[in-house]
């Protein structure tokens, strides 16, 4: 019996260590780890190649680039802190999403003020179109009446003719 | 020498006889138009023949000269080898510049005939008018690859052994149907562009052109659709790191005029239908084809670096900006000039109205167009105006697309459900609440279910792919009970099959995005590596090889559990002409899952260096793309064209 167990166990440390003598490449201790350091490999630029990302190119200073962000993150940076430090050494170009300011605001501002424009412009059109409906309606209102006060008319001219 | 050796020149003969029918085409009927002359304008589809047949045979002798290894042509020496697998020769001949522009002047002949053919039941001063304006832009671009980028030039007296080979990125089934459909769909937006035009001209500023155009715009929307379709499936199987979209002014190119095309193709429903929006949706068709334009001078110009732009040269980038700048400031100026005869919208519409709909629908195309404008060039403007250099990419569009997504897919759900004139919101809140609520509970049961996590961004990509589905599903089985289902329209067919293949690249593209297991691993031969519920077997590394490059391959079996689910060859080439290493991604496709694995470098200790990835309903978003395609195809057979056409036959008779 415990000849058998023992068997098993080896059987199963053996066939866990083929599993385990791969080693791992980049290695995280949390998921959370992980995951920042997948959104930053995608977001930081490699400042020497065409247009990369340091997770896609190989140039040296991107594998570089990559090493100090897991460095960064396995010691508990933010996400925002590792940016920071990059766009320290390599400029703004390191990062692809460029710091809102006065010289880089229209990215956002100018979509923003064609949607507010062309909604104005669809608000606009539709009070036409209320606007217009409710007169519609007063003139149908003002040609009851009218209607109303041309038959007392057309009667009484009818009575004095009569009369006559 | 014999006859085969004058072949690239019999191509540069046709070539200019094909601009000289180009130019015959601009001039001639033009002239007839003007002077109501009918014997001159039937001219115009014999010259647009003559073109077609020009064009085709200058782009063969282009392609013989690929073929047969004619290395004495400086395009085909630069481009192509003698070891080179048969198809990448003929891919070759638009692999370069050169032969690109070339590529599109021949599609472009395709546009020009297929028009000729297909309208014959149109008045014959609209239809001559259309195929002037078509040759006005033919004639530049003839005139651009004549002078600045001919494909025939030679190298004599010394010409080369063999050639530089293509570029390796270049070698790919992607490269034999990506440009010629991406340049089929730039091309198409010429048609409804030239449509505006003429319609502009002979102030014939009614609703009818935008009938008239509208399989058109459909056509080359399908096109544009599989190209980028196609083009981003290759860029994830091609660059090694499965990326499927990665905003790269080259992709942006070619986004802007889909965005503006789908916008177009939107605002004409309502100006044929409603007569509406007339002014706006001229002033699309025109904006549609010059952000072609514009896409092209982006990425052929190299004012923007860009993985595309392989051949780039400042001097064709001027030329190209001069004929840009001939287009668009042409057709503004007559827009400008023309477009106080058109009537003012007299037809009202409510603010809960189709026509407000379709209004939004163009509003956030129009957005997403300025953002993408924008986010191109201004890191360009911004370099040049000494503020210093900075990038604009994925996570700046990522942010603003997903503002302009989730309002957008959330009016599209209630879009086709919408009444022309005036709606009622209690009725559409009361008929659509349920369906809204189901579509919430779907989205969060899918995605927690299947991956146990709280993900925003899927959660709500998931929700609004269920919500567009649900409401296409419900309206496709109200019509049919209306009409039973052999009476419904191609045109609703269309629309239906159009929207879920949106929804479905929404779904996909929230998932792909957010749920990718990924895992770079040191592995030697007979290691097994967990991921995901996924056991990757290292069974061999192979060698492979072809005429033009040698590798070895990583052979990958895959099991889940003890199932085994697939074999995957992942390599890594080594182009022997240009001396470059490629890596060749190998994929285990699946319905909700890819599996993905690019092999790295050899360790000193013979272990190999592979990256893995689950990727979680990727094929989701090419899915989706096609559907969008194949739904706009469907549209186009709508009978509604051809009985229209009948009535107006009966009224030239």
């Amino acid at each position: 019996m415990v000849n058998i167990r023992t068997l098993i166990v080896a059987i199963f440390v053996l066939l866990s260590e083929s599993v385990m003598a791969t080693e791992d490449l980049e290695s995280f201790k949390t998921a959370e780890h992980e995951r920042v350091y997948r959104e930053l490999v995608a977001e930081l630029r490699c400042p020497r190649c065409q247009n990369q990302n340091i997770a896609d190119s190989n140039a040296l200073v991107a594998k570089d680039m990559r090493n100090k962000t897991r460095k960064m993150v396995a010691d508990g940076a933010s996400k925002q802190e590792v940016i920071d430090f990059m766009v320290g050494r390599y400029g703004e170009f390191a990062h692809y999403k460029p710091p809102v300011k006065m010289s880089t605001v229209i990215l956002w501002l100018a979509p923003a003020l064609f949607i507010i424009y062309f909604l104005y412009r669809i608000r606009r059109q539709s009070t036409r179109f209320t606007t217009h409906g409710r007169q519609n309606k007063r003139n149908e209102q003002w040609n009851e009446q009218q209607e109303l006060e041309l038959k007392r008319r057309i009667e009484e001219l009818e009575r004095r003719g009569d009369t006559k | 020498m014999e006859i085969h050796h004058y072949i690239p020149e019999l191509g540069n003969l046709a070539l200019t006889f094909a601009f000289g029918f180009a130019l015959a085409l601009s001039i001639v009927p033009f002239w007839g138009v003007r002077k109501n002359n009918h014997p001159i304008m039937e001219l115009a589809p014999n010259l647009v023949v003559g073109q077609f047949i020009m064009t085709a045979i200058s782009f063969g002798c282009l392609v013989y000269a690929f073929a047969t290894d004619d290395f004495s042509v400086i395009n085909v020496a630069q481009n192509s080898t003698s070891l080179l697998p048969f198809e990448y020769k003929i891919a070759a001949s638009w692999g370069s510049h050169e032969g690109s522009i070339l590529l599109w002047l021949l599609m472009q002949s395709c546009w020009n005939i297929g028009f000729a053919v297909f309208s014959k039941q149109l008045p014959k001063d609209t239809r001559t008018l259309v195929l002037v304006v078509l040759g006005w832009i033919s004639v530049g671009f003839y005139a651009y690859v004549i002078i600045a980028s001919n494909p025939f030039e030679r190298t004599l007296p010394y010409f080369p052994v063999d050639g530089r080979d293509l570029n390796p990125l270049l070698q790919d089934p992607g490269m034999i149907f990506h440009p010629p459909m991406l340049y089929l769909g730039y091309v198409g937006m010429s048609v409804p562009f030239s449509f505006a035009i003429a319609a502009l001209i002979l102030g014939r500023l009614d609703t009818s052109w935008a009938k008239w155009s509208r399989p058109w715009t459909l056509l080359g929307i399908s096109c544009l659709t599989m190209g980028i379709t196609l083009g981003s499936w290759w860029a994830y199987s091609e660059l090694g790191w499965g990326g499927w979209w990665f905003w790269d002014p080259s992709e942006n190119a070619a986004f802007m005029p889909w965005l503006v095309a789908v916008a177009l193709f939107h605002s004409l429903i309502a100006t044929e239908k409603r007569g509406v929006f007339v002014s706006w949706t001229l002033f699309l068709a025109i904006a549609a084809f010059s952000f072609s334009l514009l896409g092209t001078f982006l990425v052929r110009s190299g004012v923007i670096v860009s993985v595309h732009a392989f051949a780039n040269d400042p001097e064709r980038g001027i030329f190209i900006l001069g004929l840009l700048a001939f287009v668009i400031g042409g057709s503004l100026t007559l827009y400008a000039m023309r477009i106080t005869h058109v009537q003012k919208d007299r037809t009202q519409y409510a603010a809960i109205s189709r026509e407000t709909t379709l209004l939004m629908n163009n509003m956030l195309f129009i957005a997403a167009t300025i953002v993408v404008l924008i986010g191109t060039l201004f890191p360009m403007l911004h370099k040049q105006a000494g503020l210093g250099a900075i990038s604009v990419g994925q996570p700046f569009f990522d942010q603003v697309f997903s503002w302009l997504l989730i309002p957008f897919s959330f009016v599209l759900g209630v879009a086709p459900m919408m009444r022309w004139k005036q709606d009622n919101l209690n009725r559409l809140f009361k008929s659509n609440i349920y369906v809204f609520v189901v579509s919430l509970i779907l989205g969060l049961a899918w995605v927690l279910g299947q991956f146990g996590q709280w993900n925003f961004t899927a959660i709500v990509s998931a929700s609004l792919g269920c919500w567009i589905t649900l409401i296409s599903l419900r309206e496709l089985f109200k019509t049919a009970q209306k009409l039973g289902w052999a009476k419904i329209p191609k045109a609703h067919w269309g629309m239906i099959i159009g929207h879920i293949g949106f929804a479905v690249t929404l779904a996909g593209g929230g998932m792909a995005t957010q749920f990718t297991d990924e895992r770079a691993v040191k592995m030697h031969i007979g290691d097994k590596v967990e991921l995901s519920g996924y056991t990757f077997h290292l069974k061999d590394i192979e060698a492979t090889y072809d005429s033009n490059y040698e590798g070895h391959g990583a052979r990958i079996e895959v099991l889940k559990g003890n199932q085994p689910v697939g074999s995957i060859l992942s390599e890594k080439r080594f182009y022997t002409v240009q001396k470059t290493v490629m890596t060749e991604a190998g994929v285990d496709v699946g319905f909700t899952r890819d599996l993905y694995v690019s092999l790295g470098t050899q360790f000193d200790d013979g272990s190999w260096g592979v990256r893995l990835y689950v990727k979680h309903y990727v094929r989701w978003l090419w899915a989706g793309g096609i559907l969008i395609a194949i739904g706009l195809i469907i549209a186009i057979a709508d009978k509604r064209y051809r009985r229209k056409t009948g009535k107006l036959q009966e009224r030239a008779a």
